[in-house]
């Protein structure tokens, strides 16, 4: 294992050089937004918890019965300095809500959970405003587990600017610390009366504050759990069983009491302990290179006390490299110069320009078409799982079909829809969590397991991604119909431009229209299959067949001669409301049904400002269109 | 006329507002469901009459469009496919709605098999005697929303007897509870229900008090010193809740410290054994320490002392109390199977409602220190509850307004409406004869399967006007043509979750159709050894046979759960062959029954797929969703011939190319242009031939219009 690592060791640092240079490129990073757990546990356990801190230093140096080697008491200077390596400790497993993931991914969520999510950075990190010192998340991650600095006084909690009204704090301070939160009465009152709201089933009335009061309560427990790591991280594999409970280091020394099986042998146990022991001794002395040594040997004598339920170096490495390549979010900077460049390719028709286009469109796909594959692979299935992964989804394909009818049609409009439609998307999955909090959890990033329902199965998986890419043609022809309304509105005589986008807008919704009927009807045998009925009036296959119908009434109207191809286009604007409903409508407004394990909350009165906003442009296009109308005007 | 008819049925426009309409009748159709029910939704657009008909209205449109196409070009065989298709889908729709079934059955493991299937719609049943059917009346409590959807007319056995539903909820009472400690408390008590206040618990029920007598009271304690709690048994009369503690100071002087009725006491063991002790300031009241174990063991006749030294010591005594009014507690009252065991604590402190056959209210309250009192309740007046000083007020009795309280929304605000709406489901009905009327409620029961397989409900017996009437809620149900079992069901739990988590990853059901097993026979030479004691197991001169069902099947072994709940791993070198008859199904993995090689195709199989379970309260359990669809080939057939024609139309339709048009010749010698079917081509041809020899050049198509794409043929 030790010959693997030091053999594997230089080729992924070269990968994550490659990585950081497209990065000073980016300005970017990637986070693992932390999860929204849906249980509101009582304020006691808080108190509970502050009580368990006071005495803290016993969970921060666990005494193992088996070793004799003294823990050190005093704690070192308060200040993070030092550049220590933490290629090793992110490497190490751990087994948590039903899943085995290295502890960086771990990591990554809760610290991004407490400090908040930083915009377009990859790590979460906190920095502290009396020192300025910035400290990154698994060294903070780290101090916090091996307590080498007093937590309760230290601010890291992120409040919002709401609550920070409400309570009183300072306004241009982000952070707070345990003992300025637990002792402000205000925030008492704000969970009791969340509590009391929540038991009395009057949701509707809980204030904005109080919900934010529920998510800084969230984050004081997770960096509760976070101080008591020995008890909560389950780091020590099972010995033999792949789908069996692994336990945490604490669970581990008080094995061997008898009252039940160890996992291992003593001499095993005191060797994890030794090792365990040296690498908190090295973080405490902030040794760079003793800590990079007492790291790789915690990990490898980790990792070899069960090497067939322990995953592999790849597995590992594989997610740990997705999530510091944040390869979504190198993506849509490519995205976005391909949109530049598309637009200049419009105005000035030179080749190379095209070519410039056409390589950054490519670049940018490169990228989504490697982060969509390591996460399948990272999560063992298709990437449809929840929001997040659909939105990723529908991005690539609106891409795909950009980059097909462009290399088909050379109109450049493709290419500039395509990565326009990939740059909305990408932008929305990396940006929203961070601007929203917890408050959207349908868009969290977070690997997880799948619910019963979607497992395993054939035609949900080709149902599912057929739908989803008939909403990528319908993204792409949305896109197209705001081009072509904007030179209605700003152009209006420029016929053979519209005569053209006409055309192309058509041929998008035709792809649309066959990937949306096929992507239903493949839902009717998936539902008949799967439990025998064809057809439910579910809500999501209703709105799945009103968007078909809404398209179907667009392409009908039209050859019937009600409306002309400007109709199309307007057409292709205004129909894609009801793939916004169907997609995003019926699980965060409705939020009811058989699919409604998708079901998420949050951003209603952002989709209500967009859809206004995008109705206003359309009528103002109409009207000009209207104005500037011949009788042969548009065909 | 009739050509304007066909004309109009067959044009665009009226395709485009058939379209408009069901768009918005099914967007309508997904609110109504968010903010009701998937079964209101349905009963007011997906299955009401009108959307049907409109449905209708399209299907001719399409046949419309297509035939007065007739006959059909070429270039037009996308379209003629895809609305062919449409119609094919929505006639096996109309098939399925007809000829359809849909139901559930709910199955426990160990019990008969059963062909029960409940339906999901209810039936109010009347029954009187003399008659042996009841009157059936169907209704389904899930469409209910306002008032008037439960006004429906009830059917009963007798033109005297009239039966009229008020409301989808039960009587109520409203209550002040009130003491010097507590404070004032406006308390609604929905009927049937059992509420825990945390210093009493109240409930609310109908039918007389229990029968009460005086008992004297006698309890049995084991105390130990080693455990803060003692065993105890109430072996008469009103449990007392008292508490005891065995304080061992030194090794020689054990003590007994009880609490009782709010007094504490001392007590030396070493010199009360075996003797009884008055307790003082409680009168009547007697202690007796019947045994102390220094080193207690419990053995099969009795407790023990294995030795003198004090390891585990333990003390056995008895509380003799005077007597006291208790109510013969039935079994049925405290074994309530929708509640968790033990919800009212022995001693507890207890109000008890009961809504009388005379329509009068009275009660029953026990106290953990005075007992128990009953009488009868007066609307606004006091009645003493015996404990923290307080008393309560019985301030109104609501029977059959509270749907209207619900929609009106101006009820008071002490109304707990979300407690109402997780209240069990049923019908407050109104059951008149002559001029007298009686108001029942008529809670939804689960339907009961005899041992003669005879289904039974539990009825509300009333009798209004000398007459007696009983009256059922339960499900609709149907007959299978075939009996089903539940082998075993199975929740496997997420990666490194404990017991007791929910993170399940499926819920597997193993069924057995007719009540057939899996037999295994093993080889003569098998290894296996298997407990002799085991139900299943058969001893043949050709070797063990084995009959269970089979949970899980590997390639190197065979999982067995068998009816006692034994568990069997077979390897597989030890089977000699196997036969197959349960099933195993899980979410996504449906079975079907019959399995006949052309009812997957037809769809006239049942299938059967996990729907429900009911974990942790019962393991056991599981629900099964039954579906039939005789309609499925037509859907499928329609299916294919959409997405094909869809296909055709937007792709393909380039290479179904149109014929020549070919510039015939007229009697004016002007040449015209005109397409020619393609059976008429040799005519044509020869035409063509003509033309040429006649000098006259055939015309080009116009293409431009092809180009686009947007040709549609109007000829």
């Amino acid at each position: 294992m030790i010959q693997r690592l030091l053999v594997q060791r230089p080729l992924r640092r070269s990968a994550t050089a490659l990585a950081v240079i497209l990065f000073v490129l980016s300005i970017s990073g990637s986070a693992l937004r932390a999860s929204e757990t849906k249980d509101t546990r009582p304020v006691k356990h808080v108190d509970d918890a502050l009580e368990n801190l006071a005495d803290a230093s016993t969970a921060a140096a666990l005494a193992p019965p088996h070793t004799d080697e003294p823990v050190e008491e005093p704690r070192p200077p308060a200040v993070l300095t030092g550049n220590l390596d933490f290629n090793y400790v992110e490497m190490l497993a751990i087994q948590e809500r039903g899943r085995k993931k290295p502890l960086q991914s771990y990591v990554t969520e809760q610290i991004e959970q407490i400090v908040g999510r930083p915009l377009f950075s990859g790590t979460p990190y906190l920095t502290l405003t009396s020192t300025g010192e910035r400290i990154q998340a698994m060294d903070l991650f780290l101090s916090i587990w091996f307590n080498t600095r007093d937590w309760k006084k230290t601010p890291v909690i992120l409040v919002e600017p709401v609550l920070r009204t409400a309570l009183g704090l300072e306004k241009e301070e982000k952070h707070f610390s345990i003992e300025r939160l637990t002792q402000s009465p205000k925030l008492k009152e704000l969970w009791e009366s969340l509590r009391e709201k929540r038991s009395q089933g009057k949701d509707k009335e809980i204030t904005d504050a109080e919900s934010k009061a529920q998510l800084v309560e969230q984050r004081l427990m997770t960096l509760f759990a976070l101080t008591d790591g020995d008890e909560k991280l389950n780091l020590v594999p099972h010995p033999s069983n792949t789908e069996k409970a692994w336990i945490s280091l604490k669970t581990l020394s008080s094995s061997f009491d008898g009252s039940s099986q160890p996992y291992y042998s003593q001499e095993q146990a005191k060797d994890i302990f030794t090792k365990y022991l040296a690498l908190q001794e090295s973080y405490r002395k902030r040794d760079a290179g003793e800590f990079t040594r007492t790291s790789r040997e915690f990990q490898v004598a980790v990792a070899s006390l069960s090497p067939t339920v322990y995953p592999s170096f790849d597995t590992l490495d594989r997610e740990v490299g997705y999530n510091k390549l944040r390869p979504f979010g190198t993506a849509w900077l490519f995205y976005f110069s391909a949109v530049i460049v598309g637009l200049f390719a419009l105005k000035f028709r030179a080749k190379p320009l095209y070519g410039l286009l056409i390589a950054t469109y490519m670049g940018g796909m490169i990228f989504q078409v490697y982060g969509i594959a390591l996460r399948c692979l990272i999560a063992g299935r298709p990437p449809v799982s929840n929001m997040y992964e659909s939105i990723i989804w529908v991005g690539f394909g609106a891409v795909f079909f950009g980059l097909v009818f462009e290399l088909i049609y050379r109109a450049r409009y493709f290419a500039i829809s395509g990565a326009a439609a990939g740059f909305m998307c990408l932008v929305l999955t990396d940006l929203l969590p961070a601007v929203t909090g917890s408050t959207m959890p349908g868009l969290e990033p977070t690997i997880n397991p799948l619910v019963p329902v979607l497992r395993d199965n054939y035609w949900l998986t080709v149902h599912v991604l057929t739908i989803t890419l008939s909403y990528a043609a319908f993204m792409l022809a949305w896109f197209l119909g705001h081009i072509t309304l904007a030179t209605h509105l700003f152009k209006p005589q420029a016929r053979s431009e519209h005569h053209e986008l006409h055309n192309l807008i058509y041929r998008v919704i035709q792809v649309g229209v066959l990937l949306l009927a096929c992507g239903t009807i493949l839902g009717g045998v998936w539902a008949y299959e799967s439990w025998g009925r064809f057809w439910g009036w579910d809500p999501k296959e209703t709105w799945a067949f009103i968007t078909l119908m809404c398209y179907l009434v667009v392409l009908h109207g039209r050859f019937s001669g009600m409306w002309t191809n400007f109709g199309l286009a307007v057409g292709s604007v205004v129909c894609f409301q009801a793939v916004v409903m169907a997609w995003y409508g019926v699980n965060f407004v409705l939020g009811k049904g058989l699919h409604s394990y998708g079901k998420g909350e949050g951003g209603i009165a952002v989709f209500l400002w967009v859809i206004g906003l995008d109705i206003a442009f359309t009528l103002a296009a109409v009207w000009s269109y209207q104005r500037s109308k011949n009788p042969r005007a548009g065909v | 006329m009739l050509r304007q008819v066909y004309k109009f049925l067959s044009s665009l426009n009226l395709a485009l507002v058939l379209l408009a309409v069901i768009i918005f009748a099914t967007a309508q159709g997904t609110y109504l469901e968010s903010t009701f029910s998937a079964e209101v939704a349905r009963k007011y657009i997906y299955n009401a009459w009108w959307f049907n008909i409109w449905l209708c209205m399209l299907c001719l449109n399409l046949f419309c469009v297509a035939s007065i196409r007739y006959p059909w070009k070429p270039h037009q065989t996308g379209f003629v496919i895809t609305h062919a298709g449409i119609i094919t889908l929505l006639i096996g729709g109309m098939i399925d709605r007809n000829w359809g079934i849909e139901g559930y059955i709910e199955l426990n493991r160990g019990e008969a098999p059963s062909n029960l299937m409940q339906l999901h719609k209810q039936e109010l049943q009347v029954f009187m005697p003399g008659n042996s059917e009841p009157a059936i009346t169907e209704c389904n409590l899930k469409e209910f929303i306002t008032p008037a959807d439960f006004q429906f007319p009830v059917k009963t056995p007798s033109p005297n007897v009239k039966v009229e539903v008020l409301d989808m909820y039960p009587q109520a009472l409203q209550l002040t509870l009130q003491g010097p400690t507590m404070g004032r408390h406006e308390q609604w008590l929905f009927l049937g229900e059992r509420e825990d206040m945390g210093p009493a618990v109240l409930k609310f029920v109908n039918g007389e008090p229990p029968k009460a007598k005086m008992v004297p009271r006698l309890e049995r304690y084991f105390v130990f010193s080693k455990f803060d709690t003692p065993i105890c048994k109430t072996l008469n009369g009103t449990p007392t809740g008292a508490t005891a503690h065995l304080v061992l100071n030194d090794k020689s002087a054990p003590e007994l410290q009880l609490s009782l009725m709010g007094k504490e006491f001392k007590i030396s063991v070493k010199e009360h054994l075996k003797a009884g002790m008055p307790l003082e300031g409680l009168t009547d009241w007697r202690l007796y320490i019947i045994g102390y174990y220094p080193d207690f063991k419990m053995a099969k006749d009795g407790p023990q002392n294995v030795s003198e030294e004090p390891n585990n010591p333990a003390l056995m005594f008895e509380l003799n109390g005077p007597p006291m009014l208790s109510s013969e507690v039935t079994d049925a009252e405290e074994s309530n199977p929708h509640e968790a065991p033990g919800t009212i604590a022995p001693g507890a402190n207890a109000l008890s409602i009961y809504l009388c056959d005379d329509g009068k209210l009275r009660y029953i309250v026990k106290s953990r220190t005075k007992g128990e009192s009953r009488g009868e309740i007066e609307m606004g007046k006091p009645v003493a509850l015996g404990w923290a000083g307080a008393d309560f007020v019985a301030e109104k009795l609501v029977s059959g307004e509270l749907s209207n309280l619900m929609q009106s929304g101006d009820h008071p605000v002490s109304f707990p409406e979300s407690r109402l709406e997780s209240l069990p489901p049923g019908l407050l009905c109104r059951v008149s004869v002559g001029a007298e009327k009686k108001v029942v409620w008529v809670p939804q029961t689960p339907l009961h399967v005899t041992d003669d397989q005879k289904i039974e409900v539990t009825r509300e017996p009333v009798e209004v006007g000398g007459q007696k009437v009983e009256l059922a809620l339960c499900s609709s149900f149907v007959r299978l043509p075939f009996k089903l079992a539940l082998k075993k069901f199975n929740a496997p739990l997420q990666e490194g979750s404990t017991e007791g988590s929910d993170s399940f990853t499926a819920f597997e059901s193993t069924l057995a159709f007719e009540g057939e097993n899996d037999t295994v026979r093993l080889k003569p030479d098998a290894k296996l050894s298997i407990p002799s004691e085991l139900i299943g197991l058969e001893k043949t001169p050709n070797g063990t046979v084995l009959h269970g069902a089979i949970t899980e099947q590997t390639e190197t072994s065979l999982t067995m759960d068998f009816d006692d709940r034994q568990r069997v791993v077979i390897p597989i070198a030890d089977v000699a062959n196997v036969d197959k008859q349960t099933q195993k199904i899980h979410m996504n993995h449906p079975t079907t029954y019959p399995q006949t090689w052309w009812g997957t195709y037809l769809g006239t199989d049942y299938k059967f797929s996990q729907a429900g379970h009911d974990l942790p309260r019962r393991p056991d359990y599981s629900s099964v969703q039954v579906l039939r669809d005789p309609g499925w080939m037509p859907k499928w057939v329609g299916c294919l011939m959409i997405c094909f024609g869809i296909f055709t139309m937007f792709y393909l339709k380039p290479y179904f190319k149109r014929s020549p048009a070919v510039a015939i010749a007229t009697v004016t010698g002007e040449p015209k242009l005109a397409t020619v079917r393609p059976s008429d081509l040799k005519k044509t041809r020869k035409q063509e031939k003509a033309n040429k020899e006649a000098g006259i050049v055939p015309a080009v198509l116009n293409a431009n219009r092809q180009r686009i794409g947007l040709s549609e043929d109007k000829t």
